[in-house]
């Protein structure tokens, strides 16, 4: 092939999938819009008053793995404390800490051990060292010290020893607002026998007012990279998430804030242990098993359910992040790959994994290979003005999803200021300058680990929300 | 090359057009919202013909919360018991009735006595939906009156095992003022072959301090059921008396399952005492 026709090849190849993800982009954020102007017509009139205090508000266990958390655990419990909700209780798995995590929580919360040995091991749990419990919260506080054996073990302990038929994951670094799990309960019992799993709506909570574990100010983080994660946050939820869930084909229920029948955990043998991205391997698994048994269900998501989480500060460590998240990613699609293109396996067969594999896995390297063919045609073509037009338009285009995105989310759920919307809609300009070019080198680079066979966490640092 | 940019360009305007387009549509959509509507006081529709409205919109509704959302809107208005009648019809002819959610809706909307009445009424209905939900509503009620009890027993006598769990709080509700508790009802239900049955008749029996009902459920303490133990044992910890020395008793039995959840529930009792002689001091809700 010549060396025209080979650029020709991958210039056709390239235009194919830019028409095909802009369409496929545009399809996921026409349907959001549907879904959330339906959820804010719909569900979200329906007081919350009717189940605050109800006994017929079904009780949830409340499940957060801490590893090495000492800086943020304390804030995150008490804020779980101060729920809206009428019976839940806390089950804090410390995952083998080196460091003050179980020290801190028995000192402020007055633990005391207990003998509960009904933690067993039908799950993929690590050796339980101890279990304890609050002496002075009005909440049940249940510490399961375990040793150290990664965040799916120490979820499957947690689901071990919860006691009530709805388990919620939080992570040990995140703040949920108080009523947010109300507003879970206000979903799921309007469609109780379907509803396996909902997912709340995760946001940054880095430049937020946070005081007595509460998210007392809403704001966008100053720093650069906690900004830009922060409305990309935004624009997954609201552009796209919301529509997964319309279609039934929720790709990841994030471990940062995630509701599930616990009943359905433990047939699907609880979260994966050999592998990165556990949250959305046990999706998968959800939506393989529900069809599989031919049991109607329905994985849900609940835009209005906010949970603050730490996001990376630095780009070393988001980085880090998202390197597994990348490995995580490919790993689950590989792990399912039988289910792909396949209509029995409904939307998740036949939509999401060939969306997953042409825009999320093949994205990067389309891109950089659309980088390369951007140099050739300024370099051999001399084609600079035509490319900068192309360019200019493409990148309007990605500028204009991720503002119907913002403004989605701003009309419906309103969370944020005018001068914060203002600033999101300012970052998703500059966002696609650089942001996206470290994102999809990330995703490359966890692919390569993946391949080597890397299953690591990596270290991302914590900061105490009071900092 | 040019054709391909070109196409790029071409498709991409297209693509922008229609994302204006959208952009226009949510924020005609948005200001619509912020803009509260005028209405002129006494010309819009009567409360009466409101409620009409929002029960035929229920009735036509197609998913649980748009028939959720309106019930609430018509509840809001002072419905007649007609009216309820026929919104609680019209939420339970959807096809994944969500029963909690409507006993909660009522119960929210309706007052105390007035929301028993109602599902006190629902409980001898022939049809099966109507009957339920009439039973979920009375089961976290303390007393039933006792003239439901027929009814009641002929359900708890039904072969369905989520009929029988409906049945079996209200049921015992009714006997709230007896000073003797039904000893032969709850032998039976603590042999019910639905170890729901058996769980839920375990939590009840707590309300009865007697020795018989002690000694009921220490025998659930070695269930095959985890569920049951477990709620055999939380229900000793709240009879006065009786229910610890029962549950230390326990320590040398045979069966390490009955063992192991005996100790458990005292455990957590003496974190209950521990708690309640340190004051309200520390942590709370």
């Amino acid at each position: 092939m010549t060396t025209s026709g080979l650029v020709g090849t991958l210039a056709a190849i390239g235009v194919s999938w830019i028409l095909f993800a802009l369409g496929f982009y545009y399809a996921l954020w026409v349907a959001s819009a549907w879904a959330m102007f339906s959820y804010a017509r719909h569900v979200m009139p329906i007081p919350l008053g009717i189940l605050r205090g109800s006994p017929h508000v079904p009780p949830v266990s409340l499940i957060v793995p801490a590893h090495n958390e000492e800086a943020t655990i304390i804030d995150t419990v008490e804020s779980l404390l101060s729920l809206d909700y009428p019976a839940y209780e806390i089950i804090v798995v410390n995952d083998g800490s080196a460091d003050a995590t179980l020290s801190a929580l028995i000192a402020r919360f007055a633990l005391q051990p207990i003998d509960r040995r009904a933690v067993a091991t039908a799950l993929a749990v690590a050796s339980v060292r101890g279990t304890y419990v609050s002496t002075i919260t009005g909440v049940p506080v249940v510490v399961v010290d375990t040793a150290n054996g990664g965040k799916a073990r120490a979820l499957n302990a947690g689901i071990m020893a919860a006691r009530y038929p709805l388990v919620c994951t939080i992570d040990a670094d995140s703040l949920l607002a108080p009523d947010a799990l109300l507003r879970m309960a206000r979903v799921y019992m309007a469609d109780p026998a379907r509803i396996v799993a909902i997912g709340g709506s995760v946001r940054v909570g880095n430049g937020c007012t946070i005081r007595h574990g509460r998210v007392v100010t809403a704001r966008l983080p100053r720093s650069l990279v906690p900004a830009a994660q922060a409305v990309e946050y935004i624009k997954t939820l609201a552009g796209s998430r919301v529509a997964w869930a319309a279609w039934n084909g929720v790709p990841v229920v994030s471990g940062a804030f995630g509701l599930f029948r616990r009943d359905i955990l433990m047939a699907v043998g609880g979260y994966r242990t050999d592998m990165p991205g556990e949250d959305m391997a046990l999706v998968f698994a959800i939506h393989e098993w529900c069809l599989r048994e031919g049991k109607p269900y329905r994985i849900a998501h609940c835009p209005d359910a906010l949970c603050w989480t730490q996001a990376p500060a630095t780009l070393r460590s988001l980085g880090t992040q998202r390197r597994r998240w990348s490995r995580g990613s490919i790993s689950t699609f590989w792990l399912y790959r039988h289910m792909f293109g396949r209509p029995g396996f409904g939307s998740v067969g036949a939509v999401l994994m060939p969306s997953m594999l042409v825009l999320d896995l093949l994205g990067p390297y389309i891109i950089f290979v659309g980088v390369l063919l951007g140099v050739y045609a300024v370099v051999a073509l001399h084609a600079a003005l035509l490319l900068a037009i192309v360019l200019g338009v493409l990148v309007s285009i990605e500028i204009l999803l991720g503002w119907l995105a913002l403004l989605l989310d701003d009309f419906v759920l309103s969370v944020y200021p005018t001068s914060d919307v203002i600033r999101q809609l300012a970052a998703t300009i500059h966002m696609t300058i650089w942001y996206y070019a470290l994102t999809t080198y990330w995703g490359i680079a966890g692919h390569i680990e993946w391949l080597r066979g890397h299953n690591s966490w990596g270290t991302i640092g914590r900061a105490s929300w009071k900092a | 090359m040019y054709l391909t940019a070109m196409t790029i360009s071409l498709a991409s305007s297209i693509a922008t057009v229609v994302g204006i387009a959208c952009v226009a549509l949510l924020a005609a959509w948005g200001l619509s919202h912020v803009r509260p509507r005028r209405r002129v006081a006494g010309t819009g529709p009567s409360a009466e013909d409101r409620r009409g409205l929002l029960i035929k919109q229920v009735e036509r509704s197609t998913t649980n919360h748009a028939a959720l959302a309106r019930a609430w809107l018509a509840l809001q208005l002072g419905p007649s018991d007609q009216e309820v009648e026929r919104l609680v019809l019209a939420l339970l002819a959807l096809p994944r009735p969500p029963y909690p959610y409507i006993v909660a809706l009522l119960d929210s909307a309706l007052d105390k006595p007035r929301a028993s009445d109602f599902f006190a009424r629902l409980v001898p209905e022939h049809h099966r939906r109507l009957r339920h939900l009439g039973l979920m509503g009375l089961s976290r009620k303390l007393s039933v009156d006792p003239a439901l009890r027929g009814v009641l027993l002929e359900e708890y006598r039904s072969e369905d095992g989520e009929a029988r769990v409906l049945a079996l709080r209200p049921l015992l509700a009714t006997y709230a003022g007896d000073s003797t508790p039904p000893v032969f009802l709850l032998r039976q239900m603590a042999a019910d072959p639905d170890w729901r049955v058996r769980a839920a008749a375990a939590t009840a029996m707590a309300r009865w301090g007697t020795m018989t009902v002690v000694t009921v459920l220490r025998g659930l303490l070695t269930d095959s059921a985890w569920r049951v133990r477990h709620s055999a044992a939380r229900a000793l910890t709240a009879v006065p008396h009786l229910g610890v020395p029962a549950l230390e008793s326990m320590n040398t039995h045979p069966d390490p399952y009955a063992r192991d959840v005996a100790a458990d529930a005292l455990d957590l009792l003496l974190v209950a005492v521990t708690k309640r002689a340190q004051g309200s001091g520390g942590v709370s809700r």
